[in-house]
């Protein structure tokens, strides 16, 4: 039984796709609120505030499912619920506004489809010290000579330790930002991860790990972007933009911060090349070897000339992955 | 002692290999909690000989640190404390009545626990796994006897709570530590009652 759970339990991977998407509105007040059902996908809340007499017409997004939304954007809008407070304000749904969604699209797949980093706590697994103590706590309860009252105390004293111990390990919650690039076509992305909330100020497309988890966005205003929300999932917001400075083709660092750069030839394995200083070169002498993150060179094509690299940074994660023209 | 000692070889060898395999084992992103409850159920409840040894005692003292460790990994690694907490207590309470049931009936007759035990343990886990490994026919999900027996199986409750994103959604057994209850009872006192009428 236990061996047919584990089997099932093998998790399997799911396509990913844009989760945000956006509606044209006409809204007239007096209006508090108003919320967009997009039913199991999810749905936004926003607070609109506007007086009577009032009207606007406003852009907002909506967290649709992708297979929704290649059914057409009919069948797209008509999952799409809205309600009002109060319930006698006007409202009404235009349409499915042109995202930057097809703008995205034009991109290439090297550069759009590319590994995410991941986010949120890291899944811990029993240190050896914890091991150590739940199996002495082990042989403690085989003791039978001891009161039944002791070995549950040893017991519970014991399994308190190792769970504190584990929790003493647990790193919180982490933000990271890459920034992609394909000299090639001219075009540089930046992607934005987190752990179950994001903002959306600013992005194009947004991907969620796992895939068809419900989203909640939240918006504070007609004017202000939002958040949205997604309980324990991954979520990762991209949008276009202009890159670092000119120096990366001739192989020096474009940014005014220290990077950690690993490169590889077209068809050729990963080399460290170390710290390049803030707008300089890579060091004349080969520093010591180190492994790059799997993520960060995984499902990165082989055919062409690649640079990956950490950016030094006190306050978040910061990446750079860039593929040269071919 | 036996079944409370293979209980404890198999959760601490899944805990073990875990931390030397990591992400090549297939229980990656599984509830470590979720896994030693499948395991600690899975045996809470197995009929005893006549005279065998075993007590609660035993299961507890060598299971629980195991739990409690799950449970700090689980938490350490970002499951929310309300879900831990829930599967937690659920699982102690079924344990706890099961186990008091195969302990009672062991002292008594143990025939009418041994048949509930097959048939809502392992005969129910296995109808509910071909279920969901056989393809439905027209509009027939859940409708079958293992999807309504599983409902009373623990180690349904356990095998949701230990996948991956299990401990998401808390689970709420009532009907089957209800049925443990009711069968912890009925082999406590059905015994007694047999020996007031012949007497």
């Amino acid at each position: 039984m236990i061996a047919a759970f584990l089997l099932c339990s093998a998790q399997l991977g799911g396509e990913e796709g844009n989760r945000l998407h956006w509606v044209e509105l006409e809204l007239e007040g007096p209006l508090d609120s108003l919320v967009l059902d997009a039913g199991a996908a999810g749905e936004t809340r926003v607070a609109a505030e506007l007086l009577a007499g009032e009207s606007r017409r406003v852009r907002l997004p909506v967290p649709l499912d992708p297979p929704a939304v290649e059914g057409g954007r009919e069948l797209a809008l008509a999952t799409i619920h809205l309600s009002t407070t109060p319930s006698t304000a006007r409202a009404r749904i235009l349409g499915l506004a042109a995202g930057d969604e097809d703008e995205l699209a034009s991109l290439p797949r090297t550069l759009l489809r590319r590994t995410r980093p991941p986010v949120g706590p890291a899944r811990l697994v029993a240190s050896k010290a914890e091991i150590l103590i739940v199996l002495f706590a082990g042989l403690a309860g085989l003791a039978r000579r001891w009161r039944w009252s002791a070995r549950l105390g040893v017991a519970l004293v014991l399994g308190v330790i190792a769970a504190a111990s584990a929790l003493a390990r647990a790193s919180g919650p982490t933000s990271v930002r890459v920034i992609e690039g394909d000299l090639g076509a001219g075009a540089w992305l930046e992607v934005r991860g987190a752990h179950a909330e994001l903002e959306l100020a600013g992005l194009e497309r947004l991907e969620v790990d796992p895939p068809g988890s419900r989203l909640s966005i939240e918006i504070d205003g007609l004017d202000h972007p939002g958040v949205v929300r997604a309980k324990g999932a991954s979520l990762y917001g991209i949008r276009r933009e202009s890159g670092p400075g000119p120096g990366l083709e001739q192989g020096s660092n474009p940014f005014v911060r220290a990077l950690l750069v690993w490169s590889r030839e077209a068809g050729g394995p990963w080399r460290f090349l170390g710290l390049l200083p803030p707008l300089g070169p890579p060091p004349a002498s080969p520093p010591d070897p180190r492994v790059a993150p799997g993520w960060l060179v995984g499902a990165l094509t082989s055919s062409r000339s690649a640079w990956v690299g950490r950016l030094e940074s006190a306050e978040a994660q910061e990446y750079l992955r860039v593929l040269f023209a071919p | 002692m036996a079944p409370s000692l293979a209980a404890f070889a198999i959760a601490f060898g899944l805990l073990v290999l875990e931390t030397l395999i990591g992400g090549s084992l297939s229980i990656e992103g599984s509830s470590r909690l979720g896994l030693v409850l499948l395991v600690l159920l899975s045996f809470a409840g197995v009929p005893r000989a006549v005279g065998a040894a075993g007590s609660l005692v035993d299961l507890f003292a060598l299971m629980g640190p195991l739990a409690l460790l799950g449970a700090g990994l689980d938490l350490a690694s970002g499951a929310s404390r309300l879900a831990v907490l829930s599967a937690g207590v659920q699982g102690l309470l079924l344990a706890v009545l099961w186990a008091t049931a195969a302990e009672r009936a062991r002292r008594a007759s143990g025939r009418l626990y041994a048949l509930l035990w097959w048939l809502l343990v392992p005969l129910a886990s296995a109808l509910a796994f071909a279920e969901a490994a056989t393809p439905p026919v027209g509009d027939s999900s859940s409708s079958g006897m293992g999807a309504r027996l599983a409902l009373l199986d623990p180690l349904a409750f356990a095998a949701r709570t230990a996948r991956a994103g299990g401990l998401d959604e808390p689970l709420f057994v009532a009907a089957g530590a209800l049925l443990a209850a009711l069968v912890v009872l009925g082999s406590t006192y059905l015994p007694q009652r047999r020996v007031e009428e012949r007497s």
